[in-house]
């Protein structure tokens, strides 16, 4: 094969995330100053982005690139790459803020989080294995070193250990299935999979791909594979949990389409109860335990498992991965968890002992903040899935999913589950205007930066929601 | 477009009050009236064509992907309850204009006010269903919003979400059913959908549809078992009760009961699902609104008691009842927020909505009493009034229904059972408040003044407009009740006369009967509250609390039986999902084996095998005594490479030794900084279940190697590499070929990655401290003499044996077992052997190597001897080879490779004594001596 710089200009923003994190160490290594080390990742993670729109990316008539076997740059890989890298940057502008009280080594968080986005990138457009593999372990290797980041914190410390051996737990996982697939059908290529499982068939291969599906199932904290979530999601500083709830499940999931999308109907035959009983597992469990918590970190992780399962059922309803309805309500879901981890990370400071996790500390914040408590109150609305906010656009398409393919128990799951949800967000929302309650917080004032950021995705958020028109063609033709 | 506008006003206007609410009360209600006022005078222009049952339509398209457009259609059932929404609205304004006091804001509560009427006309003049479903949820919001208004108390908090969790929960189910019937019909607009009726009754679906809209409905019109949210929703401020949750929003369901009635009704699920609920929900409303010594709670059950009459109304599938129904709905709102806006002006003047604590107030208040007066007799059904005649209808319906046979007349009975204690309720409203003796002097607020007269007059306003209709029906009402009728019913609507007097017939007498009885009942009282304290107490407080408090104590049981943080279980759950997947997959078992055969079992294999299984197990059980374990551990790795060498793969047995050896060297210095013995922590029961896991994951990956290994597997590989081993690599040892030649650039990037460890593991054990135990677990001095002479001189003596062999296994490497990682791993062998013998003192002295600049220097080997190819023009990493003649020696291959496998030897020798010496010198402080070495405090510092 003839490597040329055409080859590999459909990476390029790959190539710029990643030399922007060479340039954020060496930074570093001349001289430390953290406001240096943001704007250059601000500066390349917006030079990635503005290179899909250059290269055309969401042009109606592109066709899909392979770059070597291991990726293919395609509509698919496009968007949630613009995705990712979105979905970073806004974790980047959410991070300053936190890490600037931060008293240790403040700069190599950026390195990590741009390590993180380019394997996000690697991941959402990997047609091998080998890709497959490559990007998640990039994708997810920073990772542990960002939720540890603030080792000062006890928790934050445990949260990356625990989420570092699970994730080698998974890892492992993958990698044996991937040995199973490869041994039974002697391909690695996700496009000769289906083909080769054909002709080859067998079972050594239908576990294989089983283990590699437990895999992602862990990865996106999917029941009964979530147990690590609230814990990690607690532990970890509020940005990097930003990132953790987006960036880092949206690659999964745009892998995960694709894989599937490449099976053969008759293991999806086999594989599709399985998880139906997972995507069920994780809408009761995910709200059912989310009930309680008075934490808000803690039921954002619960949240983000019964989203999961409702996710899943876009996948799996009806035998057929219904793309357009993961799509959409991925988008929805990422604005949203973005702009509710951003309030958190807005008040939260990396030198204090705790973020702002607590309930308690948004009671009556209203009267203290009141942008930030319209905002929080949209996105939990959002989360619960209102008409004129984002989440129920989403939400919506999962329905349809649900009805269309006749999945009844699915659709009962999710009905049951979303009026559970209901309760809980609710709680978080009345709490934001009860002036009577102890507030516990401390009265820092919110990150302003932070809460521009939020206020722009909250925007983002009813735009979606009360105007998805635009939003809705651009998806609609990628595929 | 003007049907828009009818929307869109209120919507406008919701921001005018919170600007005008500077300029005083009086402005900032004329500015709230004003949207409402302009989208009346609009509907106004339309009722004469409406009357001549002509509709309106207005199409947008919003979001044609989902199917959801902007569609609106204005007919005869739309304008009764806009009617009924844009002048109850008004009135409301007026009402609220005096009864927010100055500590909350007005403005606030018109903007709300006035959103939630943008929200309920939208539901009412929806031609799109699923429009219908985005404006409910909105009512739902808005009402939160509402009840919240005064967000100090806890009551109202409270309230305020469990009436969004339920009403939204039945949004959602509304959603689902809309969604499954805009599929059957294929398209969610209104007209398809009403004029597919017999498509729609008799599809597979129709069940499910009508349950799941049936939700929605119920729980919007706070029927059992879903009414409790109501009585909860009473903390909102009066008018907001008076508005949302008498007038309008409850109507909510009723509403798309009558909206989808020619859809969905007629069939025997219909019947059974609507009438029963209906019947239900209306004598238990009814008996339990008499015994609420809250104003607000009587008003409360009361109006559920009364959706319920609606509901069964519908249920009944007649065209009399529906007509009934819808009479039924414009009654209920006029006198019931009349009733609510009384109740505000006794809690206004008073301090308390408490009839236990309220008596007399007939003399203080004549006006309002006189008011409340009419408004609760048209609830109680007394003629002239409008109640009178809507209820009348009912209990003529009642009579005519046949579908139980014989038990028919349960209907009439229960519907006059209600009808008694709506009387008695209705009764108890008046008496208990106005008459029955003297105010209380204790009363928060006293002596209680009549209200202001604008207070009064919009609960005026209604209470006249009950007198009206009850009078003069025809005149008043008839036209609009037919216009709605026909929207409902289409062209054949029966012959029907709204009239006071039908002659004395069943109905009349059922009317009577209720009267005297609840006259009666209400005399009885006394016994009957104390049977209703005494007895089975439906207080839907406690009700809900214990409900929700048995919902919460539940989860968090589960949340406490999860989250305990443990890896141990996560890994454990992920295990055991994996093993049901295995057990799943290859069930059943017999077909694991391939056609290859078995080889057969001999002596040596099994004794090798059965040390390897009993050493793993001694590793499990001895975990506790770790070096024990370690021990174990040892004799498995050891066995692993004499199977290597078993079966033919002398390189891999190398490796493996080599690699064992450093490997459990670097385990024993890192144990030796670790406490002895590890606690026991778990219990028998998790011994067991690890166990179990343990096992289980060892059986399984046992039967995978099986699979594997007997089924036939592609060779292509492996013939190419041994075909073209010598002529392409230039040496007969393929293992070694592939490692510097033909995957050159892998082996590359793994000596990097074991030079970058070996710095991180150098790095993050620079400048630790650790306590360096002196003694074992029983108190003895690990040891006397750290460097024993024996071990010492021998392990002097072994160093040059052992750097010859390195280099022998070194320099045959290409052509037989050997190489550079297994040479460097021999010579760092020899090293650490020298470090363990003498002291890293002792050896630093005589060798005064820098090991991290030496795997460097490694890796910098390897990329020029790369970058060599690179002036022959060819691409990194190319190899070439000669041979040379020695004399002495003889024939000597030399191939560019092997300096690049010199970079890999140097690169494995760095990087692994980088790490172990890092190690060792952590432990070096036990020896006293090293404490005081000038030079050793020097490197310390560095």
């Amino acid at each position: 094969m003839n490597l040329s710089f055409e080859t590999f200009l459909p990476l390029a923003p790959v190539i710029l995330l990643s030399l922007t994190a060479v340039l954020v160490m060496l930074a570093v290594s001349i001289k430390r100053n953290h406001c240096v080390s943001y704007w250059i990742t601000i500066a390349g993670q917006l030079a990635a982005l503005v290179s899909i729109f250059a290269l055309d990316g969401f042009a109606v008539d592109r066709v899909a690139t392979p770059v070597t076997d291991l990726i293919l740059i395609d509509g698919h890989a496009y968007f949630y790459g613009a995705l990712v890298i979105f979905a970073s940057l806004v974790c980047t502008v959410f991070l300053r803020n936190f890490i600037e009280s931060y008293g240790n080594n403040k700069e190599e968080v950026y390195m990590l989080l741009l390590i993180a986005a380019v394997g996000g990138l690697v991941l959402v457009s990997s047609s091998h294995m080998a890709g497959f593999f490559i990007g998640l372990e990039l994708l997810s290797v920073p990772v542990y070193g960002m939720v540890a980041y603030t080792h000062e914190r006890s928790r934050s410390l445990e949260a990356g250990v625990k989420y570092l051996i699970l994730s080698a737990a998974a890892s492992a996982f993958l990698l044996f299935g991937m040995a199973l697939v490869y041994a039974q059908t002697g391909t690695m290529l996700f496009a000769d999979l289906a083909d080769k499982l054909a002709e080859h068939g067998g079972y050594l291969a239908g576990f294989g791909i089983a283990m590699i599906v437990i895999a992602m199932c862990f990865k996106l904290s999917l029941a009964p594979f979530h147990l690590w979530t609230p814990d990690v999601y607690q532990g970890a500083p509020a940005p990097v949990g930003a990132l953790l709830a987006t960036a880092s499940k949206l690659a999964i999931i745009a892998i995960l389409i694709r894989f599937l999308g490449h099976i053969t109907s008759d293991l999806t035959a086999v594989l599709q109860p399985v998880l139906a009983v997972i995507a069920i597992v994780s809408i009761a469990v995910g709200n059912f335990l989310a009930l309680t918590q008075t934490n808000l970190k803690r039921m954002l992780a619960y949240s983000s498992i019964a989203h999961m399962g409702y996710l899943l059922i876009a996948l799996i309803a009806g035998n057929s991965v219904d793309v357009v309805s993961a799509n959409v309500y991925l988008l929805t879901y990422v604005v949203t968890s973005l702009a509710a981890f951003g309030a958190i990370s807005a008040l939260s400071h990396g030198g204090n002992a705790l973020d702002a996790e607590e309930v308690n500390h948004y009671r009556g914040l209203f009267y203290r903040s009141p942008a930030l408590a319209v905002a929080l109150t949209l996105v939990m609305l959002s989360l619960a899935g209102i008409p004129l906010t984002a989440g129920f656009i989403g939400k919506f398409y999962i329905f349809m999913t649900g009805v269309t393919t006749s999945s009844w128990i699915l659709l009962a799951a999710l009905i049951i589950g979303s009026g559970l949800g209901l309760y809980y967000y609710l709680r978080v929302m009345v709490a934001l205007y009860d002036r009577t309650g102890n507030s516990q917080a401390d009265n820092v004032p919110a990150a302003r930066a932070s809460v521009a950021i939020v206020i722009l995705l909250v925007v983002l958020v009813l735009w979606l929601g009360v105007y998805p028109q635009p939003a809705l063609e651009f998806i609609n033709t990628l595929h | 477009m003007e049907i828009l506008l009818i929307i869109a006003l209120p919507l406008l206007g919701a921001g005018l009050p919170l600007l005008t609410e500077r300029f005083g009360r009086n402005i900032c209600a004329i500015s709230a009236a004003l949207g409402p006022a302009l989208s009346l005078i609009l509907i106004l222009q339309y009722i004469p064509a409406l009357l001549q049952h002509q509709m309106f339509f207005l199409h947008q398209p919003w979001v044609p992907q989902l199917g959801l457009d902007f569609s609106l259609r204005l007919d005869g059932l739309g304008m009764i309850f806009a009617l009924m929404i844009l002048v109850i609205g008004l009135l409301v304004i007026l009402y609220a204009r005096y009864y927010i006091s100055n500590k909350d804001s007005l403005g606030r509560l018109y903007a709300l006010l006035q959103l939630f009427m943008m929200a309920m006309l939208g539901i009412v003049l929806a031609d799109n269903l699923l429009l219908l479903v985005v404006f409910w949820e909105l009512t739902s919001l808005m009402s939160f919003l509402l009840i919240g208004y005064w967000s100090h108390s806890t009551e109202a908090r409270k309230g305020a979400r469990m009436a969004l969790a339920i009403t939204g929960a039945g949004g959602l189910s509304l959603l689902a059913g809309a969604l499954i019937l805009g599929q059957i019909v294929g398209s969610y607009n209104l007209d398809m959908i009403l004029n597919s009726s017999a498509l729609i009754q008799s599809h597979g679906l129709y069940p499910v549809v009508l349950i799941l809209i049936l939700i929605g409905a119920f729980t919007k019109s706070a029927q059992f078992p879903f009414y409790f949210w109501l009585p909860h929703a009473m903390a909102a401020p009066t008018p907001a009760s008076a508005y949302l949750h008498s007038a309008t929003m409850v109507k909510a369901g009723v509403f798309l009961l009558a909206r989808l009635y020619p859809a969905l009704s007629g069939s025997d699920l219909w019947f059974y699902l609507v009438t029963f609920t209906g019947l239900t929900t209306l004598v238990f409303g009814a008996y339990n609104a008499l015994f609420k010594h809250d104003l607000k709670g009587l008003l409360a059950y009361s109006t559920i008691s009364h959706l319920g009459l609606i509901t069964m109304l519908f249920g009944f599938s007649s065209d009399l009842a529906t007509i009934a129904a819808l009479f039924h709905i414009i009654n209920h709102a006029t006198f019931k927020a009349s009733l609510f806006m009384a109740a505000g002006i006794i809690d206004h003047e008073t301090g308390t909505r408490d009839m236990r604590r309220i008596f007399g107030l007939a003399r203080f208040m004549p006006v309002t009493a006189t008011v409340a007066m009419v408004s609760a007799s048209a609830m109680a059904g007394v003629p002239l009034l409008n109640g009178f005649l809507s209820k009348e209808m009912f209990f003529s319906e009642t009579l005519k229904l046949d579908q139980l046979g014989n038990f028919s007349y349960i209907f009439p009975l229960l519907a006059t059972f209600a009808g008694i204690f709506a009387v008695a309720y209705s009764y108890r409203f008046i008496h208990d408040v106005f008459f029955n003796g003297e105010p209380n002097k204790d009363l928060p607020i006293y002596p209680p003044h009549e209200a202001p007269l604008y207070m009064i007059l919009p609960m005026a306003v209604l209470g006249l407009l009950c007198l009206a209709l009850g009078t003069m029906p025809n005149l008043l009402v008839s036209p609009l009740l037919h216009a709605a009728a026909y929207a409902v019913l289409g062209t054949d609507i029966p012959r029907y006369h709204l009239a006071i007097w039908h002659g004395f017939n069943l109905p009349l007498l059922m009317s009577f009967v209720a009267l005297g009885g609840g006259l009666l009942l209400y005399y009885q009282r006394k016994g009957l509250f104390a049977f209703y304290e005494r007895g089975y107490r439906v207080d839907q407080k406690v009700v809900f609390e214990k409900r929700i408090q048995r919902l919460v104590r539940l989860a968090q049981r589960c949340t406490d039986a999860v989250e305990n943080g443990s890896l141990q279980r996560s890994v454990a759950v992920i295990i055991t999902a994996t093993l049901v997947m295995a057990a799943i997959e290859f069930w059943p078992l017999g077909n694991i084996l391939g056609e290859i055969p078995l080889t057969p079992i001999d002596g040596i294999s099994v004794i090798m095998a059965s040390i390897m299984i009993v050493a793993a197990v001694v590793t499990v059980s001895s975990h506790h005594n770790r070096y024990a374990a370690l021990l174990a551990l040892s004799a498995v790795g050891l066995v692993v490479s004499l199977a290597f060498v078993r079966f033919s793969a002398p390189d891999l047995a190398l490796t493996q030794i080599s690699v064992e050896v450093v490997t459990i060297i670097l385990l024993m210095l890192a144990l030796f900084f670790l406490p002895q013995l590890t606690p026991y922590e778990s219990s028998w029961r998790r011994a067991i279940r690890d166990m179990v896991l343990a096992g289980g994951a060892g059986i399984a990956v046992g039967l995978f190697t099986l699979a594997i290994l007997t089924r036939p597997y592609d060779t292509g590989l492996a013939d190419f590499f041994i075909a073209n081993s010598v002529s392409g690599g230039g040496g007969t040892n393929v293992v070694n070929v592939i490692l510097v030649d033909f995957r050159g650039f892998d082996t590359f990037g793994e000596i990097t990655v074991l030079a970058i460890a070996g710095l991180g593991v150098f790095l993050v054990l620079q400048g630790l401290e650790l306590s360096v135990p002196r003694t074992d677990r029983h108190g003895r001095q690990w040891t006397r003499d750290p460097y024993p002479i024996i071990i010492t001189v021998l392990s002097r003596m072994f160093f040059p044996l052992a750097l010859m062999v390195s280099v022998f296994i070194f320099l045959r490497g290409h052509n037989q077992p050997g190489g550079g990682f297994i040479a460097g791993l021999i010579t760092a062998i020899a090293l650490i052997l020298q470090y363990i013998c003498s002291g890293t003192d002792w050896v630093r002295q005589r060798l005064p190597v820098d090991y991290g600049r030496m795997s460097v220097v490694g890796i910098l080997v390897a990329v020029f001897t790369g970058m060599g190819s690179w002036l022959f023009g060819y691409p990194f990493l190319t190899t070439t080879f000669t041979h040379l003649h020695l004399p002495l020696v003889g024939d000597i291959e030399l191939a560019s490779a092997m300096v690049f496998d010199i970079g890999v030897y140097v690169t494995v020798v760095g990087a692994t004594l980088l790490m172990l010496s890092q190690l060792g010198n952590l432990a070096q402080t036990i020896d006293p001596q090293a404490e005081t070495d000038p030079d050793f405090t020097s490197e310390e510092s560095r």
